[in-house]
This record gives structure tokens, sequence and C-alpha cells, in this order.
């Protein structure tokens, strides 16, 4: 096998991607592709999805693949190698025969090696969906409209119409509401062709939306009615890191 | 030819690998249809269990079926219902290491006969056997609990997800909400969800 590596400038950013991988799934394998890293995976519930990629120009060394590469990773683990780095540090993959070695290089340069997993490799599309209304906004605007929801109830209610995107969120503890108005201050792009409305429970949400946001200050929020939501997220080297999850059947 | 459910519950009525044998009044290898490809696993057989030969009709029992039938989810039919250790502990006590060794021979072949596409681990005996059966280690239940696993064991590709064991939740209303939606998690949109926009 030949060796393959990947350097990326930031460690730390790097790893809050792996910690907003991991709110989906436990393990997963990157493909090293000919044009950047992907990476697609559905929670064992089958509620939500990541499909993460990062175009070869987003890191400071990429490898040539002729054929895709899989990188089979347990994000548990892998996050507790980089406890350790330290602001300024770089990190580096090298992939050798079934082994990863992981390097952390600042002042000192750190190397980890790791064995690779086998992860059952499941092509998966990303869900068929018409989305009828987009508004971009802050990360944090979305992260503490789930934050607030999540302390009243355990689901949460997207409503756009041409005017506003509503967040709402209620139960017998309270009632929660989050307004971003069109032309509003925090919203950079508000596209509605029709209105809509649906319905999410926020056990992925909160946890989507508190680590994505340390990656990306920018969120894309698209959504159809009872349909799955897509929260996309911009990655400052370039690329996106895209969640879906399932509406809730009321 | 892979064996089937009938021949290893034959197997499991003759067995005498354990001391478990001595007591039992009746051997319980399992029961159920899977139809939807739902294998549900608990500890041992209890009292009324082994009475009656067949897994879960106590009123730990009653509870889960209670559950499943809040999702539809018929236990006959839908799902195969068993132990990791197929007799009953004396007292009720918790089994032995030795003895779920013993016995997990017939836990992974009745895997390989059901082939299903979900394992519920039920409490922290069967959720240790079924992780470390297919190479993941557990200390406590807590780690695992509401989770699900991609698994390959007994050479099916399957997903193992762990909850409580109903009998822990009898009398503690908390732990049964978290029972219930562990299985609505698990279980309740094996049809919705994500899976019907891909």
């Amino acid at each position: 096998m030949a060796k393959y590596v990947i350097t990326y400038t930031d460690a730390k950013e790097w790893s809050y991607i792996l910690d907003g991988i991991a709110v989906i799934v436990e393990e997963a394998a990157f493909s090293l592709r000919q044009d950047g890293l992907a990476l697609r995976a559905l929670d064992p519930s089958r509620t939500a999805m990541v499909d993460l990629f990062i175009p070869k120009e987003g890191f400071e060394e990429y490898p040539e693949v002729e054929s895709e590469v899989k990188i089979g990773v347990n994000f548990k683990d892998f996050r507790k190698l980089l406890r350790r780095l330290r602001k300024g540090d770089k990190i580096s993959l090298e992939l050798e025969e079934s082994k990863l070695r992981v390097k952390l290089i600042g002042k000192s340069t750190r190397s980890i090696t790791v064995p690779l997993l086998e992860v059952a490799a499941e092509e998966l599309p990303t869900p068929k969906v018409v989305y009828t209304a987009t508004v971009k906004t802050a990360s944090d605007v979305l992260d503490q409209a789930m934050k607030d929801a999540d302390a009243v109830a355990d689901a949460v209610k997207f409503d756009v119409d041409e005017e506003a995107l509503y967040i709402r969120a209620s139960s017998d503890k309270g009632e929660v509401e989050v307004k971003l108005d069109k032309g509003g201050e925090l919203v950079y792009e508000f596209d509605v062709k029709e209105p809509a409305s649906a319905v999410f429970s926020l056990e992925y949400l909160v946890d989507i939306t508190s680590r994505a946001s340390r990656v990306s200050d920018i969120a894309t929020i698209e959504l159809a009615t009872a349909k799955p939501i897509s929260l996309t997220f911009d990655i400052p080297a370039g690329g996106k890191l895209t969640y879906f999850v399932a509406p809730r059947v009321e | 030819m892979a064996i089937t459910l009938d021949e290893i519950a034959e197997q499991i009525r003759a067995c005498k690998r354990c001391r478990l044998h001595e007591g039992r009044k009746n051997a319980v290898p399992g029961e159920g249809l899977a139809e939807k490809g739902i294998m549900l696993v608990g500890e041992a057989p209890g009292e009324k269990e082994d009475e009656e030969g067949r897994p879960f009709v106590g009123p730990a029992g009653k509870q889960l079926t209670k559950a499943l039938e809040k999702l539809g989810i018929n236990r006959a039919k839908d799902a195969f219902i068993t132990n990791v250790v197929k007799c009953r502990p004396p007292g009720n006590r918790e089994p032995l290491d030795d003895e779920v060794e013993a016995c997990l021979p017939y836990l992974l072949a009745q895997i390989k006969a059901v082939r299903p596409k979900v394992i519920v681990a039920l409490g922290a005996h069967s959720a240790k056997a079924l992780l470390s059966a297919a190479g993941r280690r557990i200390e406590k239940l807590s780690e695992a609990r509401g989770r699900c696993y991609a698994a390959t064991i007994a050479g099916v590709s399957t997903t193992i997800c762990v909850t409580y064991h109903p009998a822990a939740t009898l009398y503690n209303p908390r732990l049964r909400d978290a029972f219930e939606n562990d299985l609505a998690k698990f279980l309740g949109r094996r049809d919705e969800g994500l899976l019907k926009y891909l």
C-alpha cells in the first residue's frame, strides 16, 4: 500500500470537525478522493446524517490518489489523541499499510500511531428533498435558539414564511420563540419560495449546533414542509460540514 | 447449511454444559418469528420463565411486551426474544461468568439463524456479552445505554442497541420512560427517519 500524507493547518479546527462528526457516529470512514476528503455517515437510529467535504485545496498537503482510499476512524479514540494539542499546532495524518500515524506539529512534533478500523463501507446518497426555504444566519444564533428550545422541550418547530423564520418550542415548562426577520442584522440570506414548517427532535440538533458553531460562524438552514432539515456549516479552510435530521412525525 | 432455531432449541433443552441445568424445570431457548428483523436479548430466565419454558412471561416480560406494542411491534411475530443464559440461576441470582461463557455459543448460533437487523441488549449482562462478542468492552451499562453500535457478530452485520432490563424499570417511572424512549429510538423508526428520503 502506498503512503498517503494529509496535513491540515489548524489542528484545533480539525478537532472541532471531528467533534462535529462524533455527534452522529462513533465510527466511520473518511474517503480520500482525488478532489478532497469526504465522509458521509448515518447515525445508528437512522435519524440524522453527517456529510463532510473538504476540497484538497483546503489542506496544506494532500496526496495524489488514483482511486478512493478509506480511512476508518473511531472518533472517540481519535478525539482523545487530540486532547494534548496546542494552539497553533498543525495536524498531519500519515496512512501506511493498516496504520494511521497522527502527528501534531508545533514547537515539537508529537506522533501517535493507531490501527486503522475496518468500517463497513455503506455508500449513502444524500436525502432527496426539494427545499423551499433557505436562511443563512450566524451559527451562534442558531445554537442559542436550540439551547433555549432545549430548556423547555424535547422538540423544536421551524416555521418560515416570506417575512421571517420562527423557531419555537413549548411544553408545560414554558414557551420559547426565536424570530429571525428577513433583512435582520444576523440574517445573511433569506430565500423563501414557499413557506415551510417542520418539527424536529432536539436530541441531535442541540449537539450539532453546539459542536458545529465552533467550526463555522455561518449556518445555512434549508427547510421544506415535514421534510428533513439541512444545516450546512462552512469550514474556514474551504469545504462544508452538512447535517440532515429527519422530521418528527406528529 | 446453518442450524435452525428449532435445532438450537433442542440442543438447549438437552444442555448440561454448566451447573444451571441441575436446578432448572425448563430451559428457555427463546421464541418469535423475527419478521421485522428484531432480536431482544435479556439476562436469564426468572421463576415464571423457568416454569413455562418461555422467555419474558413474568412481570418484566409484561412491561417489555407493553412497550413493544406501543411501537406497533408484536413480540411473537416481529421479534425473536431470548436471554444470554437459557436456564434460571437459583434464587434469581445473576449468572456467573462461566455460565455466560458456556451458554454464549447458543446465543451466537441463534443470531446466525435469525440474522437480525437490530439486536436490543436488555440490561448490563446482555450488553456486556453481546458487545464483547462484537469486540467491544464496556464496564458499566451507563457507558452504552441509549446507544447503538454497528457490529459484526457471529458473522452477521447488524446493529446492537443497549437499554435497561425491563425488570429494572418496574418500580421506577423515570427508568421506564427512558426504557420506552430507548426502544422507540431503536425500533420505532425503522421505516421512518432519513431512510425514506435516500
